[in-house]
């Protein structure tokens, strides 16, 4: 498992993936966290330029898979209709089948 | 159908300033997200998995035609085309941008709309009847005693910090379509030995974690002091309802704890303290807001015959047309759960339909159902063909009114922040399998109600079957419970055993209807019927074997 740092954006409400330097709508861009993952969390709390951040589980991969559905659903969008996915969504039984990855 | 005067107009404008001022602020970030929340909040506006979601306010469920394609425009203008009706008679939208959400707001004042108290611990949104005003079988009609509730509940000071949200239903009929003993306060409008009208008030129910049918804690108030009555309730809440624990907060839990002869016995002695304080309005301003709800020009001349030649048109108006108090009119309620579609949404451009068919059928006025379907309350029986063949046409004319297809469900994991499990997928799964209208008939009433939490948003407590999505180490899981009813005989689903998986729980309603069907004493017994008859067991040996 990696860690990746997560939140919403402030503006539209957008999920953001940290990538290392910035936030980016996509979670392949997303870095797994290092040793200092936790105190960029911190950091990013304290800083409160997006809206609530938090520290996921994910397999690793292209894009990284989340490891809870929840997390899947907010990486990829809803699985209910495909034209409101994300464009790199895998199919939606991917997303909410625990080990079809 | 209530129109604003220009105090409700001012309050709204108002708040919409506010309310830009403080997104401006916000998108400064002169306001921190701790900061800002509560007052967001306050105007519907929620962070959900994807984006902002904004729930807007439709009291008592009733729409007028400008309003619904206000409703159309706005889901193609600044969300992504659609919007989702909910069970409170709400719509939300779940694509809102922060930063477009004030001139949205604006556009829904102008046609006097809003999203206030759509959150919050503060008295929610008045339901009701949505065949109010047309049912044949109601004593009266009690939206205007559920629009002077919103006056009065709209920024009340003393109760807009409850201990918990509060949510109110107000009906008129013994038939209940409006759940009302699952409502913090239920009101039934009824009438006496004398002939006089009144209110039996329930209080203390609701579905969440820990759902409880309201007792009666008054026969009869009379309609001049029901709203004293309701200041009572609320302040006896306010003043011994739980703020040190969220999920004892409910007034549910306080008057469990106190016995219902107790909680009534304080309501009474607060209802003497403030009854005589003018709180009730005046027999002047009651006859002014109901006389905006006075009948439409009924065509008295409306023939009750009208061709049903057309089986599929026969078929719809034996399933989702129902009795009207005038002759020669009849109300239709139109489907938003087309099999295998997501339960309670509409397109804008589906909106704008039912806009222009209120308009030119029903006396410009819609409603919204708390099981997630829209009403044409006053429609001629001779034209309820041009209706169909133009809801036909849009997908909006499904015959399976409270038939197996009917599923209420709330948004689930695909959009709500606090679920556990999606709720959509396995009310498209369960449609899809039982897709066979002959079958669905066959079955007959059916309610099956799907949440995706706890916060039972989809009533899964109140279904024949309810369905209950769980977190399992990151997984969904789901919970069949059966026996529940959020109409007149109320009644708590329970559990039938241990859960399954999102394709497994389908398999088991299928059972569970199966057995049923092969139990049943006639096919005029409701499933719900029977399993009271029955029990649980023949459907645990179904399903568990």
């Amino acid at each position: 498992m990696i860690r990746l740092l997560t939140a919403n954006d402030t503006e539209r409400g957008d999920v953001l993936w940290w990538t290392g330097s910035g936030w980016s709508l996509k979670i392949a861009d997303a870095v797994a966290l290092g040793a200092d993952g936790d105190a960029l969390f911190e950091r990013v709390v304290a800083a409160e330029e997006v809206n609530d951040p938090a520290i996921i589980d994910a397999e690793p991969g292209v894009p990284p898979r989340p490891r809870t559905v929840r997390e899947r659903i907010r990486a990829f969008g809803p699985t209910v209709r495909a034209d409101l996915a994300r464009p790199e969504a895998p199919h939606p039984d991917l997303i909410a089948t625990a080990k079809a990855a | 159908m209530y129109r604003y005067d220009d105090y409700d107009q001012q309050q709204v404008d108002a708040r919409v300033a506010d309310f830009r001022d403080q997104v401006a602020r916000r998108l400064r970030h002169d306001l921190t997200e701790d900061q800002f929340k509560p007052l967001r909040l306050m105007n519907g506006l929620y962070l959900q998995l994807h984006a902002y979601m904004l729930r807007v306010a439709i009291p008592y469920g009733t729409l007028s035609g400008t309003q619904m394609r206000t409703l159309g425009h706005i889901a193609r203008k600044y969300d992504r085309g659609y919007a989702h009706f909910t069970t409170r008679q709400n719509v939300q939208y779940n694509w809102i941008k922060l930063e477009e959400a004030p001139d949205l707001l604006a556009e829904l004042a102008a046609v006097e709309m809003h999203a206030i108290q759509t959150s919050g611990n503060c008295i929610r949104n008045i339901s009701s009847d949505q065949f109010a005003g047309s049912a044949a079988d109601e004593v009266g009609d009690p939206r205007p005693y559920a629009e002077l509730l919103r006056q009065w509940s709209s920024f009340h000071p003393e109760f807009s910090f409850l201990p918990r949200k509060f949510k109110i239903a107000v009906t008129a009929s013994d038939t209940d379509r409006a759940a009302v003993k699952l409502h913090d306060i239920g009101l039934q409008l009824i009438r006496n030995d004398a002939g006089e009208l009144g209110f039996r008030v329930f209080a203390g129910g609701g579905m969440g974690r820990t759902p409880m049918i309201a007792p009666v804690i008054r026969e009869f108030v009379p309609v001049d002091q029901y709203m004293s009555y309701c200041e009572a309730i609320l302040r006896v809440y306010n003043r011994y309802g739980r703020r040190d624990n969220i999920y004892k907060a409910r007034i549910k839990i306080l008057v469990h704890e106190l016995g219902a002869a107790e909680f009534t016995r304080q309501v009474e002695a607060e209802w003497l303290e403030v009854r005589g304080l003018g709180l009730d309005a005046p027999a002047a301003e009651f006859d002014r807001v109901a006389a905006q709800f006075a009948p439409p020009a009924y065509d008295a001349g409306a023939p009750d015959d009208y061709d049903l030649s057309d089986p599929d048109f026969a078929l719809w108006v034996e399933q989702n047309v129902h009795a009207h108090k005038v002759s020669g009119y009849a109300i239709a309620t139109i489907s938003l759960k087309p099999v295998g579609k997501i339960p309670g949404d509409a397109s804008a451009e589906q909106m704008e339909l039912v806009a222009d068919l209120a308009a030119r059928y029903s006396f410009d006025e819609i409603r919204v159902t708390h099981s997630q379907n829209l009403v044409l309350a006053d429609v001629r029986k001779d034209e309820l063909y041009a209706v169909w063949t133009a809801l036909a046409a849009a997908d909006l004319a499904t015959p399976n009114l409270d038939l197996v297809s009917d599923i209420i469900a709330c948004p689930g994991l695909d959009y709500c922040a606090l679920a556990n499990a999606r709720s959509i997928p396995v009310a498209q799964a369960i449609a899809v399998r039982f897709a066979d209208l002959d079958r669905q008939h066959d079955i007959g009433e059916l309610k099956i109600k799907i949440s995706g939490c706890i916060n039972a948003c989809g009533h899964h407590h109140a279904g024949h079957i309810g369905i209950l999505g769980v977190d399992k180490k990151g997984e969904e899981a789901y919970q069949l419970s059966l026996g529940g009813s959020g109409a007149e005989d109320t009644s708590l689903a329970k559990i039938l055993g241990p859960g399954f998986s999102e394709t497994g729980v389908v398999d088991a309603v299928e059972k569970v209807i199966e057995r049923y069907r092969s139990l049943r004493l006639s096919p005029d017994e409701r499933f719900l019927d029977a399993y009271r008859r029955v029990g649980a067991d023949p459907f645990k040996e179904a399903v568990y074997g």
